[in-house]
């Protein structure tokens, strides 16, 4: 046993959730930080694959065996990382989109205003749709993802009340084919607009959008690159800034345990920039955007986390 | 925006969702049907995804693709022939084992090779109309604006089917999954017609797989999310008749997509209980309430000679 290993000589251990390293989302850009944060301040660092829900309490448990900050990616975590953060509290526990009341002594739990990101999402949906209609692909109808819905439905008829919003759930965070199934229903019925949010299904409906050429908005990161002319922004969360955020503060050892909020105000969630599709956004849209997000990140709109039409509008 | 739209795309999704399902299920049935239980669909058909991502991806080429797919899926086939057949391993253990691999390899070599400059374009199979039947209004946009892969799963139904049913080599495998000592008696080769039964599903399941990359061009962790056992269920519920496969995987396509539809046409349904057809009407199919559905009788059993 070493158990003091890990207070001779810091390092941090990510442990990504299923979907792979390379996800275009959430295992992807924490991971990212990961590296950048922990290379700027000259810690080493580890990884740990989650290939399956089974494996991480196992996985955590290794991660805090070998460095004095771990951090999990994804709410699917929560349980398993407060199971584990109870038998080491030495040990600097993270985990993304999820929080613990009361909260735990050795776990920052950080979560994001996506509801805030998605409001601007349904701004520019409503602002660039021909039809007056837009979607919504989700992946599990479950509250994280509902506060998506909720401040996109919410954007979305703040800018243009008259604005139909389809909603589709695919049940899955790695079905591509249910995302792009779910897409193409909404654009059968005159969606001109898809909002993601649904991980590795959600590329899915990415693809079916730029087959029927209407507009997707990414999610999490900004995934213009996946279809160039058809991703017109994304409502990005700055995954890698909380992980390197993280990782300074505890070589710094200013880190704290307890939640913290990534929001429009302290810039911790907003949309990606237009790209290529600048020119479809209406210049009063655009002029709205600036407004709303001033607003918003002031605390003069409060952007709702349950969505007021769960089945569509 | 008009009912029409509607019917005609909700057709289209189901063909498009029927389609691995069709590639999967005759594999299943060209294995099964030899005697070799095949639980590794799922498996060989993620592997035939990520083949035709590779080698679309190096070639630049739609045939690249394919021939990637194809030989990637039938060497994860041959793996199974071999712990299946001649190690005379337990066969779901054997089926789990190429499944497990299957995920894990495929994620191994995603990041090993692509890292995370994001995936390369990979050349995809774009609808290929077939003249004048496409201009049916309704259903000729919807049935005859298809990938060349769907065509190809369609018309191998028949093909398989004939084959299995009316051919000297077919009812040679039939034998063999049957009576398998019986078989050997009569002379005929029961271990090489099993291998070759087994490899057949890997052709399948690369051809499978292959549509499912090129629905969306991107390859993504996982991506066949349970297709292959679906498609296993459609081997049971279809009696292990290439026509029941058909049936079964018009069945399964139909509800995902009819679910889609009423979703998106705001009606509260219960999305997570239509996703979980294809396996209640499988259990209702084995459990002898309607009708009747019977394994080859060697199915799953390895042979060994006395």
């Amino acid at each position: 046993m070493r158990l003091s290993a890990h207070v001779a000589t810091k390092s941090v251990t990510f442990v990504s959730d299923v979907g792979g390293l390379n996800d275009h989302g959430y295992n992807e850009f924490t991971y990212l930080g990961v590296k950048a944060g922990a290379t700027k301040d000259h810690i080493a660092w580890h990884v740990i694959q989650t290939q399956d829900p089974s494996q991480y309490v196992q996985n955590i448990t290794t991660a805090a065996q070998q460095s004095g900050l771990v951090i999990c990616s994804g709410f699917a975590m929560g349980d398993a990382l407060k199971t584990v953060a109870a038998r080491f509290p030495k040990v600097h526990f993270v985990i993304l989109d999820y929080s613990y009341a009361p909260p735990l002594k050795n776990v920052q739990a950080d979560v994001f205003d996506a509801q805030q990101s998605s409001y601007l999402a349904g701004v520019v949906a409503a602002g660039v749709s021909k039809t007056h209609t837009v979607g919504f692909v989700g992946g599990v109808d479950e509250s994280v993802l509902q506060e998506f819905l909720a401040g996109y439905e919410a954007g979305a008829l703040a800018e243009n009340p008259k604005t139909h919003i389809k909603v589709e759930w695919t049940g899955s965070f790695t079905n591509e084919q249910a995302g792009k199934a779910a897409a193409q229903a909404e654009i059968a019925q005159g969606a001109d607009v898809i909002y993601t949010a649904a991980g590795g299904s959600g590329i899915g409906g990415i693809d079916a959008a730029e087959s029927a050429h209407v507009f997707a908005i990414g999610v999490d990161a900004d995934q213009n690159y996946l279809a160039p002319k058809t991703v017109i922004t994304s409502a990005v969360k700055e995954l890698g800034k909380v992980a390197e955020d993280n990782i300074a503060e505890y070589v710094h050892n200013s880190w704290k345990p307890g939640t913290q909020v990534y929001d429009l105000a302290n810039q911790g969630v907003g949309l990606a920039p237009f790209h290529g599709l600048a020119k479809a956004v209406p210049a009063q849209v655009r002029k709205k955007l600036a407004a709303v997000e001033k607003a918003i990140a002031s605390g003069k709109v409060v952007v709702p986390t349950k969505p007021r039409f769960p089945n569509g509008h | 925006m008009s009912a029409e739209a509607v019917v005609t795309s909700g057709i289209a999704t189901t063909l498009e969702l029927s389609t691995p399902i069709v590639f999967g299920g005759l594999g299943g049935v060209l294995s099964e049907r030899s005697g070799v239980l095949n639980i590794a669909l799922e498996g060989m058909l993620l592997i035939g995804a990520f083949g035709y991502f590779a080698g679309a991806a190096a070639t630049g080429s739609v045939f690249g693709g394919l021939a990637v797919a194809v030989a990637s899926a039938t060497a994860s086939a041959l793996l199974l022939a071999w712990l299946a057949v001649h190690a005379g391993a337990d066969q779901v253990i054997a089926g789990m084992a190429v499944n497990l691999l299957a995920s894990g390899l495929t994620d191994f070599l995603y990041q090993a090779i692509y890292g995370f400059a994001g995936t390369p374009p990979v050349p995809g199979m774009g609808a290929v109309g077939i003249p004048l039947l496409d201009r049916i209004p309704v259903v000729g946009a919807s049935l005859f604006e298809q990938s060349l892969l769907t065509y190809v799963a369609f018309l191998a139904v028949p093909a398989v089917s004939f084959w299995l049913f009316r051919t000297r080599a077919g009812l040679h495998v039939l034998a063999v999954g049957e009576r398998p000592e019986a078989a050997d008696a009569a002379g005929l080769g029961v271990f090489k017609i099993r291998y070759l039964a087994v490899l057949a599903s890997g052709v399948a399941c690369g051809l499978g797989g292959a549509f499912i990359l090129t629905q969306v061009n991107s390859f993504s962790s996982d991506m066949t999310a349970g297709v292959g056992y679906i498609a296993l269920a459609a081997v049971i519920f279809g009696n292990w008749r290439p026509r029941g496969v058909l049936v079964a995987a018009l069945l399964f396509g139909a509800f995902e997509a009819l679910q889609s539809i009423l979703q998106s046409l705001g009606l509260s349904v219960p999305y997570d209980l239509f996703l979980a057809v294809p396996y209640l009407v499988t259990i209702v199919a084995v459990s002898g309430f309607v009708g009747r559905v019977r394994a080859p009788q060697a199915d799953g059993i390895p042979y060994v000679r006395n």
